[in-house]
């Protein structure tokens, strides 16, 4: 898609060059792009040719690129003074050393990933982090604009109490029954643990803590509890569900 | 497609089914951008569009040798077998679609209704009845060893020696079979030959498309190699070897399999093989498709020349290594005959000649031979060996 743009600003610039656009297929992502190429196919006078170049040979100063019209089949050999490579968008070299220290989850390219894409598209799943622009993906510049504005929003709602309110089921752990193994500290995404080295018991950070129950399910003797949500409650609420069905069915 | 009733006959699921099953498993992955045909050999013929790119999208459509023109038809059959299966489309390809096997493919339905070129007819024929593509006597198999004390092979002893046919039976190839054995000897190697027990590996014919006499070939070469207890072959043509190494394994052959410039750049490298003459010539070197982009042996040649004192070696520009061009004989482009100005080969011996060497250093018999027959009708002072022909004359 930039290099629409790139072939129109060479034309402006150049206007007796001739700029030739090799592509097999342009997809355009947003409102007006596609009139956008449009434009530059008819009054800009850019030449598109479905093929994508083999080899870029060099015939003494000139450059010579194969390449197969793929819609004539017809061999062409172009010589041109300049290859400019349209390259795709990838994440910048330092940014999963960034994802690692933030604990900021990232998706198979290394972008970084949202929260939720529809809900929750400008908050990372680490409270407190918003992404913008090209960190979570390749954008545009209206694209980061907007998503940019979103996030400078949701930082504002943060603070614009005097208070913030945290979820109410987070982690504790039970002293009797800390072993202090040590496996939950190595578990928790948020560093939300820590080890009383005197004591051997690990504590929560309340708030740090997301209440997520990566620890509750790691810790092998059931110390690690969430507030409001144990074992032992679920359990209760599991039977009194199964007592209250079979009721209901001996009723019928 | 000029009325409806065409339209619906060049549309053939049945066909693309039977394709399929028969290798083009690959025709859906093609997204068509056409890379595949800049870097064909045919695009060096200028005055010839090869359309590689349309292949997959064709068989897609079962429109494979489909029309019920003959004309037509004949036009079709005659690009199916123009693919000379160097693999410079897989190598570039960026989806790893193989156009030489998705047109191996349509040559085996095409085999199945006998209705290909007569000279590979004849190449399938003789295959089949004597053994090697030419036609020549299964008894003169080893007359190319003759005076030369080449021991049979026998259980105990280390390599086969395994020449291709045509080192074995073509006056000029057998120069490099003869080398071959000469250096092993030099070497005090322990080794054999299969003599007149010998039958082609049958790569050709499986690239024609007569997958079954390949199948029962295979099948018997590698019942007489369990028999004789061949555990390491060597063999001069790379076409042996990938056929050997890649293909056999599928029917259940188990040895090893070494390329000739592999094992001398071995013995140079442990010292076994001592260079005591230079060999004062500018040599450029032929990547073969088949030993350079199918099996990924670039170094070894280039090894063995560079170490050869007093020798220069050069590269042709741009189409080197893995980008380098094919002779035009392989996948029965041998027996093929095509007008003067479409011969691919002719493009390449320019492309070699262009960088002022003077002699063409080539590992593999097919090449060899297509070389040698071009130049001697061209006016050119340039010539064309074997690496184990000049190896053996520095030693």
């Amino acid at each position: 898609m930039y290099m629409v743009k790139h072939a129109l600003l060479y034309k402006e610039h150049v206007p007796d060059g001739e700029a030739i656009v090799f592509s097999i297929d342009i997809r355009t992502g947003g409102k007006d792009y596609e009139e956008f190429i449009t434009r530059a196919k008819e009054e800009g006078n850019i030449l598109y040719i479905r093929g994508k170049p083999a080899r870029i040979i060099k015939q003494g100063d000139d450059l010579v690129v194969w390449c197969i019209n793929t819609l004539t089949g017809k061999q062409l050999r172009v010589k041109c003074d300049m290859v400019v490579l349209s390259m795709s968008m990838v994440p910048s070299s330092g940014a999963l050393d960034l994802a690692k220290a933030l604990r900021i989850h990232t998706n198979v390219h290394g972008f970084f990933s949202e929260a939720h894409p529809k809900l929750r598209p400008v908050e990372s799943l680490v409270p407190g982090f918003f992404l913008a622009g090209t960190a979570q993906g390749p954008k545009d510049i209206p694209d980061t604009v907007s998503q940019a504005s979103g996030a400078a929003a949701k930082v504002l709602t943060l603070f614009s109490s005097d208070e913030i309110s945290h979820s109410p089921i987070i982690a504790c752990v039970n002293e009797d029954l800390c072993s202090g193994c040590g496996i939950c500290v190595a578990t928790c995404p948020y560093d939300a643990r820590e080890m009383d080295e005197r004591k051997k018991i690990v504590s929560v950070n309340e708030i740090l803590c997301e209440g997520c129950g990566a620890c509750i399910s790691a810790c092998p003797s059931g110390a690690s509890q969430q507030k409001n949500l144990t074992d032992n409650q679920i359990d209760n609420m599991i039977s009194v569900l199964l007592h209250s069905n079979a009721e209901a069915l001996e009723r019928e | 497609m000029k009325d409806k009733k065409n339209l619906t006959t060049e549309i053939n699921p049945e066909i693309r089914d039977i394709l399929i099953e028969m290798g083009a498993e690959d025709i859906y992955k093609c997204y068509q951008c056409g890379k595949c045909t800049s870097v064909c050999p045919w695009f060096q013929v200028e005055i010839y569009d090869y359309p590689v790119f349309k292949f997959s999208l064709e068989t897609a459509l079962g429109a494979v040798a489909s029309s019920e023109d003959k004309k037509e038809l004949e036009k079709e059959i005659d690009l199916i077998y123009r693919c000379v299966g160097c693999e410079a489309c897989l190598d570039q390809c960026p989806h790893g679609i193989s156009t030489s096997n998705i047109l191996r493919a349509a040559r085996r339905l095409l085999v199945d209704f006998d209705s290909y070129p007569d000279t590979l007819k004849s190449t399938v024929q003789k295959t089949h009845n004597v053994g090697n593509p030419f036609g020549e006597h299964r008894e003169n198999r080893a007359d190319w060893a003759k005076g030369l004390n080449v021991p049979d092979f026998q259980q105990g002893m280390e390599y086969l020696y395994f020449p291709c046919c045509l080192p074995a039976y073509e006056t000029r190839n057998q120069k490099v079979a003869q080398a071959t054995v000469g250096i092993l000897q030099k070497c005090e190697v322990s080794f054999g030959i299969l003599g007149v027990k010998e039958t082609c590996c049958g790569e050709v014919i499986r690239r024609i498309g007569a997958e079954d006499i390949f199948r029962e070939a295979a099948k018997a070469n590698i019942k007489e190699f369990n028999n004789s207890g061949v555990k390491k072959v060597l063999v001069t043509s790379p076409h042996c070897f990938t056929t050997f190494k890649n293909e056999y394994p599928d029917f259940g052959a188990d040895f090893e399999v070494l390329h000739t410039t592999q094992y001398f750049s071995h013995l140079i490298d442990t010292e076994k093989l001592k260079i005591n003459k230079s060999f004062n010539k500018k040599v450029v070197y032929h990547d073969p498709c088949t030993l350079a982009r199918k099996n990924n042996i670039y170094e070894e040649p280039r090894n063995i020349l560079k170490g050869i004192p007093g020798l220069e070696f050069l590269e042709v520009e741009n189409f080197n290594r893995n980008l380098s061009l094919c002779c035009g004989a392989g996948s029965g482009g041998l027996w093929l005959e095509w007008e003067k100005e479409e011969r691919i080969v002719n493009v390449r011996l320019k492309q070699l000649m262009d960088t002022g060497a003077d002699i063409i250093a080539v590992a593999c018999p097919y090449c060899l031979q297509m070389f040698e027959e071009t130049l001697k009708s061209m006016n050119a002072d340039i010539k064309v060996m074997d690496i184990s022909e000049i190896l053996y004359e520095c030693l």
